[in-house]
């Protein structure tokens, strides 16, 4: 297949043929049985591609992911070579959720307690099958091995090269929080917030937690109040607003 | 799509289509125990069953979205079909030896065989694109990664300092590439005779 046929095809499914030459390429696709199996792929792979890298396909995948948590037990080692049990970031911030929700009573302990006890034991999913020495990787087990500078590093190196890689954005603000890098942590969970990913919620509501971990809780608050009720965590932001 | 009925079940197909919560809900609390079950007799347990679910669920959403899927029987049985074809085929890749299935010997509607062939063969498709995409020279990867997951080719382009109409070029050249890897492939002439 030559480059004229291909931008040929491409200008066909945008719409972008005169109609005499749509017509000419239509009776070649039925003339041409390799042209058309061609074109076949040529606008399956569009299809594919464009559905398989969408926001909405990610946003499934998490909803799957909730209810399997739910109403599915992964109490079995895991099949990676983590050592820590398979802990994913919906859990931990179902975690880091519970923590706050402790009463008023038990306030001061629990900040004692709260964020650096329970926080990062648990471990990311970054490798799509098949991963293997890409920073990806790296990122994943040195995140789930508590090395957090070595996975910022990583971090940055991906986004580097993807800068609109939502998911990692926000497990590198994850992880700047763990470093106590708060001022950077916040600029990425502010930034996703404004975004329009699926961690555009997550995003706010650990942005409130982590000035909770450095006790501004004043701010800590306006953040929660500006948490909209469609988010996942909005019961449990206004649980933690009326202790506060 | 032949001339059958649309089931009822579609609903959940369309309950994948538009992540509706309360009805994905239900295919765990209603169809998943079964699926669960039989994996747990077949030398497995519930976090195997777990992956296995989860893998047909996202498959069935893929199908449904790109190419369309509309039910002409229960996605029970569909749905168990694609989930126990899944783990038969994974003992097969991981456990070579001395494993023992417990086949079923339970007739099976040919509408819900045709019904998860189509699906399988989709995913077979599927599976070789993503395939192909990763074999793919770094340049055009990166560009049509970039491409499918920002949308609009000038922010492409911006980001990759080349002009929008270099981009929006090489993109389909790219794609044309991965084309042509796709149906030299031997998989796709095994998927085509299918």
């Amino acid at each position: 297949m030559d480059e004229k046929t291909i931008l040929l095809f491409d200008d066909y499914l945008q719409g972008a043929l005169s109609p005499e030459e749509k017509d000419r390429l239509e009776l070649r696709l039925k003339t041409e049985p390799e042209l058309k199996d061609a074109f076949t792929i040529f606008k399956d792979l569009n299809g594919h591609l464009s559905h398989q890298f969408s926001d909405e396909r990610t946003s499934f995948k998490d909803t799957l992911e909730t209810l399997a948590d739910k109403h599915l037990k992964t109490t079995e080692a895991p099949k990676k070579d983590v050592k820590v049990i398979s802990f994913r970031p919906l859990r931990y911030l179902v975690a880091a959720s519970v923590i706050v929700l402790f009463g008023v009573t038990f306030w001061f302990q629990m900040q004692d307690v709260g964020y650096d006890d329970y926080s990062f034991k648990g471990s990311i999913d970054l490798v799509e099958r098949g991963g293997d020495e890409s920073a990806f990787a790296k990122a994943e087990k040195a995140f789930n091995e508590g090395l957090y500078t070595d996975a910022i590093s990583y971090f940055d190196d991906i986004i580097g090269n993807d800068p609109d890689n939502t998911q990692v954005l926000f497990y590198k603000g994850i992880a700047l929080v763990e470093t106590e890098d708060y001022v950077n942590a916040t600029s990425i969970f502010t930034k996703l917030s404004n975004g329009n990913s699926v961690f555009k919620y997550k995003a706010q509501w650990y942005n409130a937690l982590n000035f909770l971990k450095q006790e501004n809780i004043e701010q800590c608050k306006q953040i929660l109040l500006k948490l909209p009720p469609e988010a996942e965590n909005y019961n449990e932001a206004q649980e933690l607003l009326k202790k506060l | 799509m032949g001339d059958y009925e649309v089931h009822t079940d579609q609903k959940y197909v369309q309950a994948l289509l538009e992540n509706d919560n309360r009805l994905i809900a239900e295919i765990y609390t209603r169809f998943a125990p079964k699926v669960v079950g039989y994996i747990q007799k077949n030398n497995g347990n519930e976090s195997a069953a777990r992956d296995i679910i989860q893998e047909a669920l996202i498959t069935i959403y893929d199908q449904a979205k790109t190419k369309g899927l509309t039910l002409s029987c229960p996605f029970d049985a569909y749905f168990f079909l694609i989930c126990k074809r899944k783990w038969l085929n994974f003992l097969k890749k991981n456990k070579p030896t001395g494993v023992t299935i417990n086949e079923e010997v339970t007739s099976i509607d040919t509408n819900v065989q045709q019904q998860a062939d189509e699906t399988a063969l989709y995913e077979g498709r599927a599976s070789l694109f993503n395939q192909m995409l990763e074999q793919m020279g770094d340049a055009c990867k990166k560009l049509l990664k970039l491409s499918f997951s920002i949308k609009s080719m000038e922010e492409v382009a911006k980001k990759l300092t080349v002009s929008y109409a270099y981009a929006r070029k090489k993109k389909s050249l790219c794609i044309g590439k991965l084309t042509k890897m796709v149906q030299e492939s031997a998989q796709y002439q095994t998927l085509k005779n299918l």
